[in-house]
């Protein structure tokens, strides 16, 4: 006898779990991005000097201020999974939409697959020091992509909640080193006024530094694509972002103040982990471990939420049909879009096999800064079209149209930076995106219901 | 055998256990379920979503 299928007929829709509060919107923002501060942030030291990094710790700081700002707004209005994608779907139209959702995918993607590979390095780094050379780290890097897909595939909540533990851990790990190097007493154990030096490669140095810049912040804008998860998304959001902005602009700092008083600017430019070696210059075992446990934690938490966040966006595509609508599944039981994060299993680790840690994190970097450059368009767009008291907002952000003009001047220094540093990588992905937007156009869209696109009970725009 | 040797072989099986486990429990899902309840969920079902009133604001 055949078993019948429990369908809509039933019972009501299907809909994801809205479990989140604001520290979990914390920890999803905060885990993305902190990784940065224990490695790749340094880039900026080589690019230009000491002087440079700090300069472009806080000039990124700023880009990324007026991003969590304009994010926080839209997304305290559009509260959908999806963020960007689908702030981009109502406010601007679908060709765009369709990029932003895929600079989404690719930028979290790709950076799960660094982390990954972070993961397995520094596991071959402790067999190192442990006696055993040659570790091969593929295993590794698997299981930190199984382990981490199989955590998102379960549920939310438990996801978050763990990314809330590490990541806080973590940062402890900043304070805690901070606090060893006696910051109020320099010259005992830092030593800024032998190290600083000025700007070796002059101001074009402190220009190509902003691209690395980006390191320090990179991903807190995933915070929206909990949106759909969180209970009272107009206040969550802003809350969880905002505050994890604000921890940010202090752990970078501080990485900044402890690195550059204890190592030259010319080993700090390349060195691979940066904080794990300050801990050895101290000379102290506990610090030392300390620091390699929190760099493992800061990564396993950075892929953790880029598979959270691409795995939404990934699914928002499918739910619209922009991607296949087979992808736009919710589990029955875990309520997550399982489909999508099973998907984006096989890519994470087919890019982290690739090996190439800095083109993956480019490519990242990359599709990151396109989404960063339509929010100034979006913004200016958004409140055009809905003008302050046309429809609720659970933020509204100071100073428009400020911010989304100091976006988008940032933005385009970063570019330039980014040219003169990695050119080839730039055009090559301007280029795959532009082929990807012609597929969209002409073989995609069709499938795509126009009549559904528009979700939000808003009135009609002013224009319109 | 050395501990790292066999913590590569735990590795590799964990990932293939959890791995092959969702493959299996989505498969389990797709024959218990209708594929439309699956992807019957809706953008936009949220108390902000539906507070089109102007609480706070100025006009």
């Amino acid at each position: 006898m055949a078993t019948e299928k429990i369908g809509i007929a039933s019972g009501k829709r299907i809909a994801m779990l809205k479990v989140l509060n604001p520290f979990h919107i914390w920890a999803l923002g905060v885990g993305i991005v902190l990784v940065g501060e224990f490695m790749g942030w340094n880039f900026t030291v080589g690019k230009g000097g000491a002087y440079a990094s700090l300069i472009a710790c806080w000039v990124i700081g700023l880009l990324y201020t007026c991003v969590a700002m304009i994010d926080s707004e839209v997304t305290s209005t559009v509260a959908a999974a999806g963020g960007q994608y689908t702030q981009a779907k109502h406010i601007i139209g679908p060709l765009m939409a369709f990029n932003v959702g895929l600079y989404l995918v690719m930028a979290y993607t790709m950076l799960c697959a660094a982390d990954a590979l972070v993961v397995g390095d520094l596991m071959k780094s402790g067999a190192e020091v442990m006696g055993y050379a040659g570790l091969d780290t593929k295993p590794f890097v698997v299981l930190t992509v199984a382990f981490l897909a199989w955590l998102n595939y379960r549920g939310v909540f438990m996801t978050l909640t763990i990314n809330l533990v590490i990541t806080f851990l973590a940062f402890i790990s900043l304070i805690v080193l901070f606090v060893a190097v006696n910051p109020l007493t320099d010259g005992s154990v830092l030593q800024h006024q032998g190290l600083l030096t000025d700007l070796p490669y002059g101001w074009i140095g402190v220009v190509a530094s902003l691209q690395f810049g980006m390191w320090y912040y990179l991903g807190i804008e995933g915070t929206c694509q909990a949106a759909e998860e969180v209970r009272s998304a107009g206040r969550s959001i802003p809350l969880g972002t905002m505050g994890g902005m604000m921890t940010l602009l202090v752990a970078a700092t501080i990485t900044w103040f402890v690195a550059t008083g204890l190592m030259p600017w010319q080993y700090l430019g390349q060195a691979v982990t940066p904080m794990y070696d300050a801990a050895t210059l101290l000379g102290s075992t506990n610090l030392q471990l300390m620091l390699f446990v929190a760099t493992a934690f800061a990564a396993i938490a950075s892929a953790n939420g880029c598979i959270n966040d691409a795995s939404r966006a990934w699914f928002s595509l499918g739910r619209d049909r922009y991607m296949p609508v087979f992808f736009g599944a919710i589990h029955p039981r875990y309520r997550t879009p399982y489909r999508s994060v099973m998907f984006l299993v096989p890519i994470a680790i087919s890019f982290a096999f690739t090996g190439l840690l800095d083109q993956v994190i480019t490519f990242s970097i990359l599709s990151g800064l396109l989404g960063y450059t339509f929010m100034s368009f979006n913004m200016v767009k958004f409140r055009k079209m809905w003008p302050l008291g046309s429809i609720h907002r659970g933020y509204i952000h100071p100073f428009h149209p400020l911010p989304a003009i100091t976006l988008f001047i940032l933005c385009c220094a970063t570019y330039f930076a980014t040219f003169l540093g990695y050119g080839a990588s730039l055009l090559s992905i301007m280029a795959f995106y532009i082929v990807a937007s012609l597929w969209f156009v002409f073989r995609r869209y069709k499938y795509v219901k126009r009549a559904d696109q528009f979700t939000m009970p808003w009135p009609r725009p002013k224009g319109y | 055998m050395k501990l790292w040797d066999i913590l590569t072989y735990v590795a590799w099986s964990l990932s293939a256990i959890m791995l092959v486990w969702m493959v299996v429990d989505a498969f389990m899902i797709s024959s218990q379920y209708d594929e439309e309840y699956l992807m019957s969920a809706r953008e936009g079902e949220d108390e902000i979503a539906h507070g089109v009133q102007l609480d706070g604001e100025q006009r």
